[in-house]
């Protein structure tokens, strides 16, 4: 049987063609978040083009700027540090989120001309269309919305079976030509991570900020978790990430070719080994 | 004196935003297209720069709901 592909997202206005960048070896927090920033500051400048980006960051929180300026940052972050979970903040919104091996980074840079309609909503559901595909690959459909209980949660969740799965963010930086400005939609993913510690992590950290932990653990889910999966976290890491490079490839082969090869583009863009007959 | 509005096609959706950080402190000299705030809308930065150069004058406080259009801050 041929299965058709279901009908992708919308793509951001003015993007012909996407720069395919995969990084399996996790990077140190703050080389990521850096090259992240350069990465949002080149493309708005039309150094480089519209950029996907697969990538890792060691072991880490993150943080929204304005809590910096808590009264307890230093010292929560003294001792996160202290515990093997170093603090960095991140110009997006949310609220803090772990980092580490096993939660797969998705970063889509782009600019969007000056009075050029493209709003949240759209955009969100356009970071969330590969991850989605790559996930009903693996034979977990999903659901967008807010998982009540969740980390960080927020609109534009993803979720498996009720538990989130990935968690999205967005970055609008004004100041490129002609009025344009340059977006960085993000989602993390939580291909293997132990659940426990991360959510042990992050609630000791709010607790040391004196803030509220207001999520739960069993709103939280992984891949791991929904395929049961006996493979080590790096492995299936690496294979999603592959099911994802896969479906941004047909993606790019579908769009190159014109909207009839859409109906001609064979079967699912990836198969897991676990799937295949 | 120049008002610091959010541009109503900051965002295209009808939500509520909020100031997340002030990049300058009340009465601070600024410059025309300093990055003054971090607005934040559904998970979502926003720069806001300044209109024009002079003394900023903040009118809403970090985390107070407003939406498009509104008047955040002057510079006098």
């Amino acid at each position: 049987m041929t299965a058709l592909p279901p009908p992708a997202e919308p793509t951001p206005p003015g993007v012909a063609s996407w720069r395919i960048q995969i990084e399996r070896e996790p990077a140190s927090p703050a080389f990521a978040l850096r090259a992240e920033q350069e990465l949002l500051d080149d493309v708005r400048d039309g150094k480089l083009p519209p950029i996907f980006r697969i990538w890792q960051a060691s072991r880490c929180i993150v943080v929204p700027h304005h809590l910096i300026d808590l009264p307890l940052f230093a010292g929560a972050t003294a001792a996160m540090a202290a515990l093997g979970w170093p603090v960095l903040p991140r110009p997006s919104g949310g609220s803090p989120v772990p980092l580490m091996p096993g939660i797969l980074n998705l970063s889509f840079v782009y600019p969007i001309a000056a009075n050029t309609a493209w709003g949240l909503e759209v955009a969100y559901r356009h970071l969330l269309d590969p991850l989605r595909q790559a996930l009903r690959d693996f034979g977990l459909p999903t659901q967008i919305g807010e998982v009540k209980g969740s980390l960080c949660a927020g609109r534009f969740d993803l979720a498996v079976a009720g538990g989130k799965i990935a968690g999205t963010a967005q970055r609008r930086r004004s100041g490129g030509r002609h009025g344009s400005s340059v977006i960085l939609a993000h989602a993390t993913l939580w291909v293997a991570p132990q659940i426990e510690v991360v959510c042990a992590a992050i609630a000791s950290f709010l607790a040391a900020l004196g803030r509220p932990a207001e999520f739960r653990r069993d709103a939280m889910t992984s891949l791991a978790a929904e395929l049961g999966d006996q493979r080590s976290p790096e492995h299936l890491t690496n294979e999603f990430a592959d099911a994802l490079l896969a479906t941004m490839e047909a993606r790019r082969a579908v769009s190159a070719a014109g909207p009839a090869a859409s109906r001609a583009v064979p079967g699912p863009a990836y198969r897991p080994p676990s799937c295949r007959a | 004196m120049v008002s610091v509005t959010i541009p109503a096609d900051m965002w295209a959706e009808d939500m509520e935003g909020v100031i997340s950080a002030w990049l300058f402190e009340d009465g601070d000299k600024v410059r025309e297209g300093d990055l003054i705030a971090e607005v934040m809308v559904e998970k979502t930065s926003y720069d806001l720069t300044a209109p024009a150069a002079g003394i900023l004058r903040i009118l809403v406080a970090p985390d107070v709901p407003f939406r498009r259009g509104a008047e955040v801050a002057r510079i006098e």
